[in-house]
């Protein structure tokens, strides 16, 4: 059974991030599995129109108005018709949105049940609950996935802020994680040499990435340990405070700031180093911290939002969002390196078996399975779940769904059916699902060495 | 509505289970404020403690399933939790006929009911360890970390009103200003009765301002030759006395030369000044009798009142009452005690007293001479636009104006009132920033007020009328709130009466001057909204639902060493 | 060739014609044409015929050798017909018009007329020459726009997809040398896939050398 499967966003390529990536790859493994995924975003620049990528990935740039940060205007209806319009020609049969800050996301889910298909998403970010913007996007979440089919979480933490923020039933929530393309992230050859320690770190610099502990930590750090040396890439608004806390503190030789890096640089720049430094805030996966330690580093970081899921305990050091406690972690890791009591350059392989996008697509094939299995709710029943999401919000809600009926049948009559061309696929490869692949035998390597090892080859 | 089928399947279990999780949560020390759990628990939360919980919940619990640890987190929430907590995650998602978990089975990681027969390890909340669980599980341990309402503090009714009386009190200032320019413009009242009555009372006002400044020194000598063995001379007259406890603890400079100037203290100083003396004394007396204990209260009542001044003998006499007005709040509430000591010798204190004299005369000169000028200022200008950008003034002004109910300065006051609480104690980095933060808005709102009033002193005829409403206004708005806010650190019973006190005033004046209407009017907006605002908060508070979690953006913390430089 | 010289004047899909004049020579037509005497062919002529005789006897009505009579016999008429009518509204009916506005009336009148009211976009293939892409215009007076691309600055011939409007629709392009915008074929009509393909592949024979030998 192959689906086809419209992966809507706002964040893709060209744009760099780790929503992008994961669209992609999960794409890619999945059409490695037979089945057919279409791409829909926002035209970026004069990106607009249809593209393929490679792996026969079609990519829809549907011209439309960004507002801020590359997220498209919540026009909420105006989306309907270009949506319909690629689903049918495309045969589509999942939805499957991505990011909760995109509105082409959340228009798309609502759409997609509008037309009675089948809906899935993925969670990428974690929300508070206190300040206006969040308040709102939880309204708006709480508002498209009322109706979702299954929702897809990249950590455990992520999926209790989910469930919380969108009011779901937690059974329909899965929690799979990111992965990282783990040949693209091997250690270096040969280890840089222990008798200067190179601290790395890379992260756009945010104030939610705990720049702020970085520029208060980073001169402790030289202070207290004489040949230690840091490599700070990424760029944003607080770029200027790193630059002046090196200016201050005179550590033009010992702090480099390469300014922004490409992700296919990102290897090259964290093999300089032993430790990988991550102060952030705030963070539902962290796949970054994952691809240094499959590059063979040891990682330092706060212990926030689902950080402690990722990786195991040998591979890090937990610090608290304290000064202190990541100035002491940091100092530990750096004696750790010297005395050599960690050795970094087995974690690779480790890494490897743990995540891989093959897995992630597998799982995620087994959602779909999940949802095609649902029967597709009738109109009545949405209303009812929407109505529910609030006293003022529900009926505000209501009005929509109504209003996006409506729409659809106008739609039907306006461009019916018959007149919509159906795309051709791209070659489907051969359906390569093993059904119940190797799932007894997972208990044995878990005892052995902590893992399953049941991933094949990597390539 | 997974939620429901579970408990009510096993109801034995899931009590057991409540009862388990609680005993857990209970020997756990408490997550920090910013819900982060302290890093050993965490690398326990990891490994050990889910471990030992999730035993019990998969052995004893029939079926994996939500367990939404409502227990555990409506358990650890204040005892005013306004909602149970599964009403934050109550499945909406229902799609009809079973639920989605019934028709769900993951073909790959066999289907529930096949995992549950089997025996399997526990699940653990870690995203790297391939589980033998499906991707949808949700263990018992699901939003444990869950907290509501930390910071939830519960109002009461009666202190809810007091606070609203410093509002209050501002509010009666400005329409005691504004009806006696009404009363001057219609020549309801000589001029000259307003400025005269509003001076003596100022002059009153900062008589006591004096007396309060000298009980205080006198205090702080006593506590400091108590405590520190180190001063450098002893001296036996009280205006020597200063020089020690200055050299060494120049803690406030600032509100100092607020005391050189008049303070209006308009209504009901005579009746207070008797009933303060009597009220000062004990209190003087008893902090005096265990001055080692209260050397941390002693330090922030300091900033309340302090009379060391740095800066007074050397400042030209215009200069105080500009400071005093773009910095009457207690800006900084604590100067590290490592500053060095200010140089000048302290003044006596007739020479304060002099120099007040002489500033005074400056001010009262300085209106005289302007009052012919702002006579005929706004000639041109309609008597509407007047009264709307007064009106505007007066209202960014009530607006802006530093009630001082921010976290330092309560601080302060329960310092004040005898507590042993350092302020600032448990707060963050010490307020610079907040300090100010504070000081825009209050000069904001002064500087407001006195273009209110210089734009309605424009409006009069004469220059006698003119010159009597600036000083008046210069009185009530400048120096009236200083000795306010003084009074209301030194004694709350002192305070409610002043307040009263005003109300009745201002009452009054608007039934002399505009009619009895509006002072019933009057009446009823500060009984109603005083009251009536606290009870409606007080209501509100029972939809307050704060939720916070692991997945809130961390708070940095910061050593203090961060700060100081 | 031969299939589709069988395929000759005849709409291999709905709205596809195709024509093969010489052996080298292949010409593609869309268009949305009605058949002749067709219902929709029917009534387009009829209504045009309508709205020029409107204009026409309102012009009649204005001129200067159709005496006063009319126009008050006119005017007379609606009055009995509907009396609680105000008259000075009908006064518009009175009167001589300014030659101005009865000669704009007069070419509106005409170019109603030539209002084709069908678009017939054709591409004409002629095997080692070129291919010639040809749009009508709206009104016979227009000439159709047409280009001739020659087969040396070809560089290829493809079939895409793109947003038009609220749409996404398939389209026939050609690359040409040294141009930075492709030439979109029938590029009003946009017809759909299958019509597309089967020109495609029609073209690319004819325009590829080696296709021609196979």
């Amino acid at each position: 059974m192959s689906y086809n499967i419209a992966m809507v966003s706002d964040f893709f390529f060209p744009q760099p991030g780790g929503v992008e990536s994961h669209i992609y790859q999960v794409s890619s493994k999945l059409v490695d599995r037979g089945h057919k995924v279409v791409i829909i975003t926002h035209s970026y620049g004069d990106r607009t129109g249809v593209r393929y990528l490679a792996n026969g990935i079609k990519v829809y740039y549907v011209p439309f108005w960004v507002v801020y940060r590359e997220s498209a205007l919540p026009t909420v209806f105006s989306f309907f018709p270009i949506l319909r319009q690629i689903v049918l020609r495309e045969r589509i049969d999942i939805v499957h949105g991505h990011g909760s800050l995109s509105a082409f996301c959340q228009e798309g889910l609502l759409h997609a049940k509008t037309m009675g298909l089948k809906t899935c998403f993925t969670d990428h970010s974690l929300f508070g609950f206190a300040d206006a913007a969040s308040i709102l996007t939880n309204k708006l979440l709480k508002f498209t996935l009322s109706d979702v089919d299954h929702v897809i979480c990249v950590s455990h933490t992520c999926k209790e802020n989910t469930v919380l923020r969108a009011a779901l039933d937690p059974f329909t929530v899965s929690a799979i994680p990111n992965a990282l393309v783990s040949k693209d992230f091997r250690p270096a050859d040969s280890p840089p040499p222990t008798s200067t320690i190179t601290i790395v770190v890379i992260s756009r610099l945010f104030p939610n990435k705990g720049c702020d502990l970085l520029v208060a930590t980073i001169p402790r750090i030289c202070a207290q340990h004489e040949n230690v040396r840091f490599i700070i890439g990424g760029s944003g608004p607080k770029a200027i405070d790193l630059e002046q806390m090196i200016e201050k503190n005179v550590l033009q030789d010992r702090v480099e700031m390469l300014g922004p890096i490409r992700h296919e640089d990102v290897r090259n720049v964290m093999i300089r180093g032993q430790i990988y430094l991550h102060a952030s805030l705030t963070e539902a996966f962290g796949t970054v911290i994952v691809e240094a330690a499959s590059c063979g580093l040891y990682v330092v970081c706060t212990q926030v939002g689902g950080i402690p899921e990722v990786l195991p305990s040998e591979m890090t050091i937990f610090a608290k969002p304290e000064e202190d406690d990541i100035f002491a972690a940091t100092s530990r890791a750096i004696h750790a390196i010297k005395s050599g009591t960690v050795r970094p350059e087995m974690f690779h392989d480790q890494i490897r078996q743990m995540y891989s996008w093959t897995d992630v697509a597998e799982r995620t094939e087994k959602v779909y399975d999940g949802i095609m299995r649902l029967r597709s709710s009738r109109l009545i029943d949405r209303l009812k779940r929407y109505y529910g999401c609030g006293v003022w919000a529900g009926k505000l809600f209501v009005l929509c769904a109504v209003i996006d009926y409506l729409l659809m049948m106008f739609l039907e009559f306006w461009w019916p059916r018959r007149n919509i061309d159906v795309a051709r696929d791209w070659p489907r490869k051969r359906v390569v699902r093993k059904e119940s692949p190797s799932q007894t035998d997972a208990e044995g390597p878990e005892e052995r060495n902590g893992w399953v090892s049941d991933m094949q080859d990597q390539e | 509505m997974a939620l429901s089928l579970s408990s009510t399947d096993s109801p034995v279990s899931s009590g057991f289970d409540r009862s388990q999780r609680l005993s857990i949560s209970s020997s756990k020390p408490p997550p920090l404020s910013n819900g982060i759990k302290s890093p050993d628990t965490s690398r326990n939360g990891i490994l050990h403690h889910p471990k030992g919980l999730k035993q019990y919940s998969s052995t004893l619990l029939e079926i994996p399933t939500a367990q939404v640890g409502v227990p555990s987190v409506s358990n650890r929430t204040p005892s005013r939790s306004p909602k149970e907590k599964n009403e934050y995650n109550l499945p909406t998602i229902l799609t009809e006929g079973p639920s989605p978990t019934s028709t769900f089975s993951y073909s790959g990681r066999g289907t529930i009911k096949e995992a549950r027969s089997r025996r399997r390890k526990p699940w653990r909340k870690l995203m790297w360890v391939k589980q033998n669980y499906p991707d949808n599980y949700t263990d018992a341990t699901f939003l444990e970390s869950l907290q509501r309402n930390v910071n939830f503090r519960a109002y009461d009714f009666w202190p809810l009103v007091y606070n609203t009386t410093v509002i209050i009190q501002h509010i009666s200032t400005v329409v005691i200003f504004v009806c006696a320019f009404i009363a001057i413009s219609v020549g309801k009242v000589q001029p000259g009765y307003v400025a005269g009555a509003s001076t003596i009372l100022t002059i009153l006002g900062w008589l006591i301002w004096d007396n309060w400044n000298e009980e205080e020194q006198n205090l702080l000598t006593k506590v400091q030759q108590g405590v520190s063995s180190t001063s450098r001379r002893e001296s036996s007259g009280e205006e020597e006395v200063m020089a020690p406890s200055e050299k060494q603890k120049p803690v406030k400079s600032r509100p100092e030369t607020e005391g050189q100037i008049p303070i209006d203290s308009r209504l009901r100083e005579s009746k207070s000044s008797v009933v303060r003396s009597a009220s000062l004394s004990p209190k003087k007396s008893d902090r005096a009798s265990n001055p080692q204990s209260s050397i941390g209260s002693t330090l922030s009542m300091t900033p309340s009142g302090p009379n060391l001044d740095a800066i007074k003998p050397n400042g030209k006499l215009g200069q105080p009452l500009a400071r005093s007005l773009t910095a009457p709040a207690y800006s900084s509430s604590i100067n590290p005690p490592s500053r060095p000591p200010s140089p000048p010798p302290p003044p006596s204190r007739a020479n304060r007293r002099l120099s007040t004299l002489k500033s005074a005369l400056l001010i009262y000169s300085t209106l005289l001479g302007l009052s012919p000028i702002l006579k005929s200022l706004t000639r041109t200008t309609t008597s509407d636009s007047i009264w709307a950008l007064s009106s505007w003034l007066f209202l960014v002004n009530l607006l802006c104006f530093d009630y001082g109910l921010s976290e330092g300065d309560t601080e302060v006051k329960r310092g004040a009132d005898g507590g042993t609480q350092l302020p600032h104690g448990n707060l963050g980095p010490p307020g610079v920033g907040n300090s100010l933060r504070r000081k825009l808005p209050t000069s904001l709102s002064t500087t407001t007020a006195l273009a209110a009033s210089v734009v309605l002193a424009s409006r009069l005829t004469e220059t006698a009328d003119v010159f009597s409403l600036l000083l008046f206004s210069i009185q009530i708005f400048g120096l009236f709130p200083l000795f306010r806010r003084r009074l209301r650190h030194l004694s709350s019973v002192l305070h409610v009466s002043l307040t009263s006190a005003l109300i009745l005033f201002a009452g009054g004046s608007l039934h002399y001057v505009v009619n009895w209407q509006w002072s019933l009017m009057w009446f009823g907006m500060v009984f109603g909204g005083g009251g009536g605002a606290a009870w409606v908060l007080m209501g509100m508070q029972r939809y307050k639902n704060e939720i916070r979690g692991p997945w809130d953006p961390a708070r940095p913390v910061f050593s203090r060493r961060q700060w100081a430089d | 060739m031969e299939q589709e010289k069988e395929a000759t004047q005849k709409p291999v899909l709905s709205g596809l014609r195709v024509r093969n004049p010489t052996p080298s020579t292949i010409e593609y037509t869309v268009t949305t044409r009605p058949e002749r005497w067709s219902r929709r062919f029917t009534t387009a002529l009829v209504l045009k015929a309508i709205v020029v005789g409107i204009i026409l006897f309102f012009i009649l009505l204005k001129q200067d050798y159709c005496d006063n009579g009319l126009q008050d016999g006119l005017r007379n008429s609606i009055l009995n017909l509907k009396p609680d009518i105000n008259p000075k509204h009908l006064d518009l009916l009175r009167g001589r018009v300014h030659w101005y506005y009865l000669a704009l009336l007069g070419f509106s009148g005409i170019w109603i007329a030539s209002l084709r009211g069908y678009t017939e976009e054709s591409l004409l293939v002629l095997r080692g020459l070129g291919v010639q892409v040809t749009t009508s215009s709206s009104s016979y007076f227009v000439k159709a726009n047409t280009r001739f691309i020659p087969t040396s600055t070809i560089q290829d011939i493809f079939i895409h997809e793109g947003f038009v409007g609220f749409e996404v629709r398939f389209y026939m392009a050609i690359v040409v040398k040294d141009e930075s915008e492709v030439v979109v074929v029938f590029p009003k009509l946009l017809p759909r896939r299958e019509i597309l393909e089967n020109v495609w592949r029609g073209s690319r024979s004819l325009y590829e050398p080696e296709a021609k030998t196979q």
